[in-house]
């Protein structure tokens, strides 16, 4: 793999000040390659959408702060940017989509304005020429008739095609990365697949580097790249795709991948997680997965484990990994 | 036993702005024409996507919303035409879980006080037992009985949707409606929930409609599934029979996008083109016959057979199992 | 997941921003505790009779005996503001207890009931509204003759559309809530559902806007009381008493000034309350 276009190293967030600190996102660090598709997976409150909104600055409250040793979009360290130049990096080079395109596209706006609004401020386009580019745009996500949908209004479309539109609204300026925050959980099965289908396609057609967001383990499995987990606020295993499915050495990710419903048929009890995530207010000490988790030695409750490789580009975060080739 | 049988149910509402005055009024057929039985002790999955009107139909089956046309026989007595009285004793004998376990739970009421209410109100059990019984219900969906003073907002999800289920078994009902409960659940939660509700059911010789859009789910709780397109029922049958073999052809898109784990699965091109229509102007013949691969010049125009294969029935034109 | 609810790690963050909601109940209820306590205790705290007259001491400015000085009847501005204060919070109470009561029960009723109900209230509060409010609230003072009896009669009569309004939508909004079904399926009576389960849940707004409305029931009083069609002199009143002074502004600045500032602490207690309050219900469920 040549240089990575998105580096992300030791990314934290933090909330409030002095004593009441709490870290929501901990020293999360991972690399994304052009063209590549990393899953971030995790229960919700894991911190993975937190995560992203602090790559992209985009944090819901000014009592939230972003630290890290750097975050470097093509060689350009975005930690060090003030807040006009990151205005300038998010849309033309950082894009991202949300779980509910209802909410996040302007209803009195027409959806070609939407589009060309990003293309005129970024890249000074004339009107006209946005216009061109926003019918272009349209048609590569797939919309039927772009010519006329471009005058459309958001509510004119369905739950897919506004979902295709908030693709087109975040492409428009041709970004690096794509942050997909749980594109499809909104979406009917059907519709799932052909969205997933076209993030797949827009990799392969632009090498466009996409970061999903997402709990569902199955889209990651037929989408990614690469997998991350994410557990209480931290990563706790990053690897290829098919080892990390096949050879999961966390056994958090073991748990999870046994908790599908999917992974076998017939009337026997769903395997489950014992338990539930811990509040972040209130972490146990040591590994945070520690009291839901089987496998247990000393260390467990006395020390936080630190990522480390273990083969090639697999990373862990964990005391006692499971060891290669248990199935789980 | 049949506990419950539906025919031909039928719930329309006046499209929103259509006909000022009642003159010109569209309406939307959420359901079209329901039947589905349901025996004690029964887990039916009803699935489906989002419009196909199968949350609908399991709030008309509760009386929750008017019925326009068809019935509900509840034990024999068909509650659609039903009395005051009938009314009453369906709601004794029937009860509801949410899809969102914070919303289904009064924010500003303890989770103790929100199943005593049920208990003095419809149990008329004496007050001196009802922080008794209170402890049991939660005991038996996994909570700890300390937890009787937190308010919804306090507990996770998972929490807040075993209280859900707490309050249904309340009533000790013999008929359980789940409206997507687990779907706005961690994978982890859904476990939980799903074998709990699995447990319940053995314990209690309960009979569940299942409804659900996550087809893995399904196929792992239920007894028989039914499939639901625009309001119509259009594949009905025993669980495996339905996914080993499915013969309507939107059963088939349905199965084939659930997402596997398998890796090595690769995603597949368009299982399904297109999005369901608007419910306001169903398409003519099989009111699937728009995103249908196989449509014939037939489907069109005349609505599809019902066919039955040892208790197995669609309709569809197609004889011949799709895989 | 749904996206209603906060996750835990959202709240968590929001929580932090939510510090200054107990200082401004805590200084609100001060204020408000304060003015309680000076009207409760008005006999013995106020130095002289609120309406004795001696024209001996005519517009005497601020001094150590009289602080707040006098007025053109030679009566202690200071005793006056303090006697004041009973009827002015007297005033700000039952001036919104009334058009609150009347309000939720017909917004409540409107919301949940619906159809003929709902449009016959509807176009009862938009005639209402029709009207300018003070104009409304003098016709018919007018007819049932001045004094506070009155006042309290034209506010519960004229104010309750506002809280009617706010109750009602947020009755139609949760009555569709899960919730509410939930309650309809376990065969809850109309009544249980409606104020046990809907009604706590939809009262947030309408408590804090009866906090604002207080003040603006205060300044109504002065207003009317202004147009001598409220207290009726000498009874001492902050709004009576600014209206007397202001004859007297260019060389008795005191007479309306004080009062004056009494009406605005008074005010700013309650919408700090207010704030407070509205902070403290909006975080918790």
């Amino acid at each position: 793999m040549s240089t990575p276009v998105l580096h992300v190293e030791d990314l934290s967030v933090i909330a409030g000040h002095g004593e009441s600190e709490v870290t929501l996102v901990d020293r999360v660090s991972f690399d994304l390659a052009e063209g590549e598709i990393l899953g971030l997976v995790g229960e919700s409150g894991s911190g993975k959408t937190m995560a992203c909104r602090a790559l992209m600055r985009l944090l819901p409250s000014s009592n939230l702060r972003v630290q890290g040793k750097a975050v470097r979009l093509a060689g350009e360290d975005l930690l060090s940017l003030d807040e006009a130049d990151m205005r300038r990096i998010r849309g033309r080079r950082l894009g991202m989509i949300f779980q509910n395109p209802g909410s996040h596209l302007d209803p009195l706006m027409r959806i070609g304005e939407q589009i060309g609004e990003g293309i005129r401020l970024h890249q000074g386009a004339s009107k006209r020429e946005a216009r061109a580019k926003a019918i272009d745009v349209l048609r590569q996500v797939g919309i039927p008739d772009p010519l006329r949908r471009v005058d459309s209004y958001p509510h004119e479309f369905s739950g897919g095609m506004r979902q295709r539109a908030m693709i087109a609204v975040a492409l428009g300026c041709n970004p690096q990365v794509l942050i997909a925050d749980e594109p499809t959980t909104a979406l009917d099965v059907t519709v799932q697949a052909q969205i997933l289908r076209l993030l797949l396609d827009l990799r392969d057609q632009r090498g466009l580097s996409i970061i999903m967001i997402t709990h569902d383990l199955g889209v990651v499995a037929q989408t990614c790249d690469s997998i991350a987990v994410m557990y209480a606020g931290r990563l706790c295993e990053h690897g290829n795709k098919l080892d990390l499915l096949a050879h999961p050495r966390h056994p958090y990710t073991a748990a999870l991948i046994d908790c599908q419903p999917a992974t076998s048929a017939g009337h026997a009890m769903l395997k489950t997680i014992a338990g539930q995530p811990p509040l972040l207010d209130a972490l146990p000490t040591g590994c945070r997965f520690n009291p839901r988790c089987l496998q247990q030695g000393g260390q467990c409750t006395q020390l936080l484990p630190e990522m480390q490789a273990t083969a090639g580009a697999h990373r862990v975060a964990c005391h006692y990994p499971l060891p290669m080739g248990a199935s789980s | 036993m049949t506990l419950l049988q539906v025919k031909g149910l039928q719930v329309r509402f006046a499209a929103p702005g259509s006909g000022p005055f009642g003159i010109n009024r569209q309406w939307v057929k959420a359901v079209n024409g329901v039947s589905l039985s349901l025996t004690t002790g029964e887990v039916l999955g009803l699935v489906g996507e989002s419009g196909s009107g199968k949350s609908t139909l399991g709030r008309a089956i509760l009386r929750l919303t008017e019925v326009s046309a068809g019935q509900i026989l509840f034990d024999g007595v068909d509650m659609a035409q039903g009395k005051r009285i009938d009314i009453e004793r369906l709601r004794h004998e029937t009860a509801m879980i949410f899809q969102d376990p914070y919303t289904a739970l009064n924010p500003r009421m303890s989770i103790g006080d929100t199943l005593a209410e049920v208990l003095r109100v419809r149990c008329a059990i004496p007050a001196s037992l009802i922080r008794q019984r209170v402890d049991e219900l939660l005991t038996l969906v996994g909570l700890r009985p300390e937890l009787a003073d937190r308010k919804p907002g306090s507990l996770s999800g998972g929490q807040c949707q075993r209280v859900g289920i707490a309050r249904a078994l309340a009533i000790e009902p013999r008929l359980i409606i789940a409206d997507e409960c687990v779907a706005a659940l961690d994978v982890s939660i859904q476990g939980q929930i799903i074998n709990l509700l699995l447990e319940l059911r053995q314990r209690m010789n309960l009979a569940i409609l299942f409804i659900a859009h996550d087809l893995a789910i399904v196929r792992r709780l239920c007894d028989r599934v039914a499939v639901m397109y625009l309001g119509e029922i259009v594949e009905e049958g025993p669980t495996e029979a339905v996914f080993s073999s499915p013969r309507h052809p939107y059963t088939v898109a349905l199965i084939q996008s659930i997402p596997h784990i398998d890796p090595t699965r690769p995603l597949l091109d368009a299982t399904l083109p297109g999005e369901p229509p608007s419910p306001l102007n169903l398409p003519s013949g099989c009111a699937f016959h728009p995103r249908c691969r196989y449509a014939q010049p037939i489907c069109a125009k005349t609505p599809p057979p019902i066919r039955d294969i040892n208790g197995h029935r669609y309709s569809c034109v197609l004889g011949e199992p799709l895989f | 997941m749904s996206g209603q609810t906060l996750s835990p790690a959202w709240r968590l963050a929001l929580r932090f921003g939510l510090r200054n909601s107990r200082l401004a109940t805590v200084l609100g209820l001060a204020i408000l505790f304060g003015w309680l306590l000076l009207a409760l205790f008005a006999p013995w705290v106020a130095p002289f009779d609120p309406i004795a007259q001696n024209t001996d001491i005519r517009l005497l400015g601020p001094s150590l005996a009289h602080p707040f000085g006098t007025d053109n009847f030679g009566r202690d501005v200071l005793s006056r503001v303090i006697w004041g204060a009973r009827i002015d919070l007297q005033i700000s109470v039952i001036g919104v207890v009334f058009p609150f009561l009347i309000g939720t029960c017909v917004g409540a009723l409107a919301g949940y009931i619906g159809g003929r109900f709902d449009t016959i209230c509807m176009r009862l509060i938009d005639i209402i509204l029709a009207f300018p409010f003070l104009v409304l609230m003098l016709a018919i003072m007018a007819i049932l003759g001045p004094g506070l009896g009155s006042f309290y009669m034209a506010m519960a009569l004229v104010g309750w559309v506002s809280y009617a309004r706010l109750i009602r939508s947020q009755i139609l909004v949760l009555k569709e809530s899960d919730f509410a079904l939930a309650a309809k399926s376990l065969g809850f009576g109309h009544g249980r559902i409606l104020f046990r389960h809907l009604l706590p849940n939809a009262m947030f707004g309408s408590i804090v806007f009866s906090m604002s409305d207080a003040v603006l029931v205060l300044l109504n009083g002065a207003a009317v009381s202004y147009l001598g069609l409220g207290v009726q002199p000498p009874t001492a009143e902050w709004g009576t008493m600014v209206a007397e002074g202001q004859s007297f502004i260019t060389n008795a600045w005191w007479i309306c000034t004080f009062p004056g500032l009494a009406i605005v602490t008074l005010a700013m207690g309650f919408s700090l309350l207010a704030d407070g309050v509205a902070e403290h219900l909006g975080e918790r469920p």
